[in-house]
């Protein structure tokens, strides 16, 4: 590309070089790319349920339990494995494949709204932990270590058996119980930040504090708080699938991926097939969340890897 | 040194005291004892004695006063459903927990350090990547599911483990490993970038110069200094896994105290699940104050802080 003569439209060529490099960067990135997509699909798959199924995840047809999985016919000479299952059929004769599809939008819900509420906790004790110090730093991070002291499942498990299991109960318990690495990460970041000269300049033509936070410490936090929320997701979804595998989350009939291996466990004797693939969704869910956060934290800071 | 000890011991000890006003005010504050305590069906009238009987009547600082007393001395109070002390119910299913615990710790350590300490010698080469990829797919697998498919493969195809119980240590073996599956990626990723970033250092530049084998100079230079911030970490996982325990105890039935507290919540019988989540957050904090006086004898520049 030829730059331009005149000098400032110079400087603005030069700035989206350097954009299209970063963009180049993160479309380079393979785990990047992987975990995206793979990510973006399931969030499409999940908004678009209705679209791309052809049963109802409720309705229950005795005469057709237990079908087995499409392969079963093609590897077993099984006559009851045809396309209209393709997944097969749960212990009540519910389309297994729908059922999947409607528990990526609980997954997927969960996750988000975890993080959300779990980041607003976090991110503002530890931007106000790192910027104030002093007492406020001791009494936050005491905070966080009692935080960390309490053992997130039993706690959970303990709340959301007291205020009646549901979906709205158990993600603002996971909300309130997520929030520790937000924290301490959010603070690190603005201890750093907080020593640099842009900061010093800011406070120097007397900004306030909420706007240097606002303006100075929040953009440049932007991406340590990406990674994060990513592995917290991460958690969040885990956690939520284990709480309803025990029967204190998400409640029947909805189609939680952790429900539907509680229900599928009294099967393991005879359709094994019923544990696996809620399973799999589960872990291909969690691994795209996990690779996206890892691409994104080797783009951003390479340096940083752990 | 000593300063450093006793500041960590009083914040540990400020600690469990959160923890104990937290637990109390969950079951005292956030839903009324008494209500739990009667069940589904119960009278304005049952509810009422119950209050009365068990002193749910009396004013909130003094339960709490009373409750704290009695746990200082030992006594965790009386089980609602078992009609026994807690502490009896409790400590008798500890040893199966504590060696839970411990089997899957010792199980993660002794695979994550090798792998660790070999991906990175030999960063971005077939075991690193190896190593790498095992650990994304670790992070991915939930343990739940991990303990499903393991009874699915070896207790009900192949016949060679139990499915549930805590009787032998068969009934141990698939337990430990969905436990460690889950712990070992991030003690595997710090062992490998520890060692990456010392074998980089001057001191190991210095060791290989003067002729050490690379095995001497592997286990007695780098791995020092790259354990470090394992020790912390590997303290907060042993802890997380005691308490991490509930879902993998439940899945196999095993006689523990994580099985024991699901049992409990169900049955909604709160000083159980009380003195256990206070059991729980002691042993963590137990662990953290180890490791931080562990780490400030390694590294003495800590101790400072």
């Amino acid at each position: 590309m030829s730059l331009p003569s005149d000098p400032l439209s110079q400087d603005a060529a030069l700035a989206l070089a350097r954009r299209r490099s970063t963009v180049a960067r993160y479309l380079g990135h393979r785990s990047l790319m992987i975990g995206a997509i793979g990510l973006g699909l399931l969030v499409l798959l999940a908004v678009f349920a209705p679209l791309v199924t052809w049963h109802d995840p409720y309705l229950q047809d005795l005469g057709n339990r237990r079908i087995p999985p499409i392969w079963h016919g093609w590897f077993y000479d099984n006559p009851r494995a045809t396309w209209l299952h393709p997944l097969g059929t749960d212990a009540l004769g519910r389309d297994y494949y729908t059922r999947l599809v409607y528990g990526a939008r609980i997954s997927l819900f969960v996750g988000f709204s975890v993080v959300a509420i779990a980041c607003l906790i976090g991110t503002t004790l530890g931007i106000l932990a790192g910027y104030y110090g002093g007492w406020i730093d001791a009494v936050i991070s005491f905070i966080v270590t009692t935080r960390l002291a309490l053992p997130v499942v039993l706690v959970a498990l303990a709340v959301v058996a007291m205020f009646d299991a549901s979906l709205k109960v158990v993600i603002l318990v996971l909300g309130f119980l997520l929030w520790d690495r937000f924290a301490l990460v959010m603070r690190s970041a603005t201890l750093q930040i907080r020593s640099q000269e842009f900061t010093t300049a800011a406070r120097a033509i007397g900004c306030s504090n909420t706007r240097i936070i606002l303006t100075e410490i929040l953009p440049n936090v932007t991406n340590a708080l990406v990674i994060v929320a990513s592995i917290e997701m991460a958690i969040a979804i885990l956690y939520e699938a284990s709480l309803s595998f025990l029967g204190l989350g998400v409640q029947p009939p909805l189609p939680s991926w952790g429900l539907m291996l509680a229900e599928a466990r009294p099967e393991i004797f005879f359709a094994p097939w019923m544990i696996t693939l809620p399973g799999i969704a589960l872990s291909l869910l969690v691994l795209f969340v996990n690779l996206l956060g890892d691409g994104v934290r080797d783009v951003t800071s390479p340096e940083g890897r752990a | 040194m000593l300063r450093f000890i006793l500041r960590r011991l009083f914040v540990g000890v400020l600690v469990l005291m959160a923890v104990a006003i937290i637990t109390f005010a969950l079951t005292n504050v956030a839903v009324d004892p008494a209500v739990v305590l009667a069940g589904e069906g119960a009278t304005a009238a049952d509810i009422q004695a119950i209050r009365e009987r068990f002193g749910f009547d009396q004013p909130l600082h003094i339960r709490f006063m009373a409750w704290a007393v009695d746990i200082l001395n030992g006594d965790l109070g009386q089980s609602y459903r078992q009609r026994r002390p807690v502490a009896d119910v409790v400590f008798e299913r500890l040893p199966v927990t504590l060696t839970l615990g411990a089997s899957a710790f010792l199980l993660a350590l002794s695979v994550a350090i090798p792998l660790g300490i070999l991906a990175g010698l030999r960063p971005n080469s077939w075991i690193d990547r190896f190593a790498l990829g095992f650990a994304v797919l670790g992070q991915a697998i939930p343990n739940l599911w991990f303990a499903l498919v393991g009874i699915v493969i070896f207790s009900v195809n192949l016949r060679l483990l139990p499915v549930s119980g805590s009787d032998s240590w068969k009934h141990f073996i698939l337990p430990a490993t969905a436990l460690a599956y889950y712990a070992m990626p991030t003690l595997m990723r710090l062992t490998r970038s520890g060692i990456i970033d010392a074998m980089q250092s001057d001191y190991i530049r210095t060791a290989r110069a003067k002729g050490l084998r690379l095995p001497t100079v592997v286990l007695k230079h780098a791995l020092r200094n790259a354990i470090l911030p394992l020790v912390s970490v590997a303290a907060v996982q042993l802890g997380s896994m005691l308490g991490g325990s509930v879902v993998i105890e439940t899945i196999f039935a095993m006689q523990g105290i994580g099985y024991l507290a699901w049992e409990s919540i169900i049955r909604s019988d709160p000083p159980v699940v009380q003195a256990i989540v206070l059991i729980i957050a002691s042993f963590y904090v137990l662990l953290t104050f180890l490791a931080d006086v562990l780490n400030a004898w390694l590294d003495p520049r800590l101790r400072a802080r």
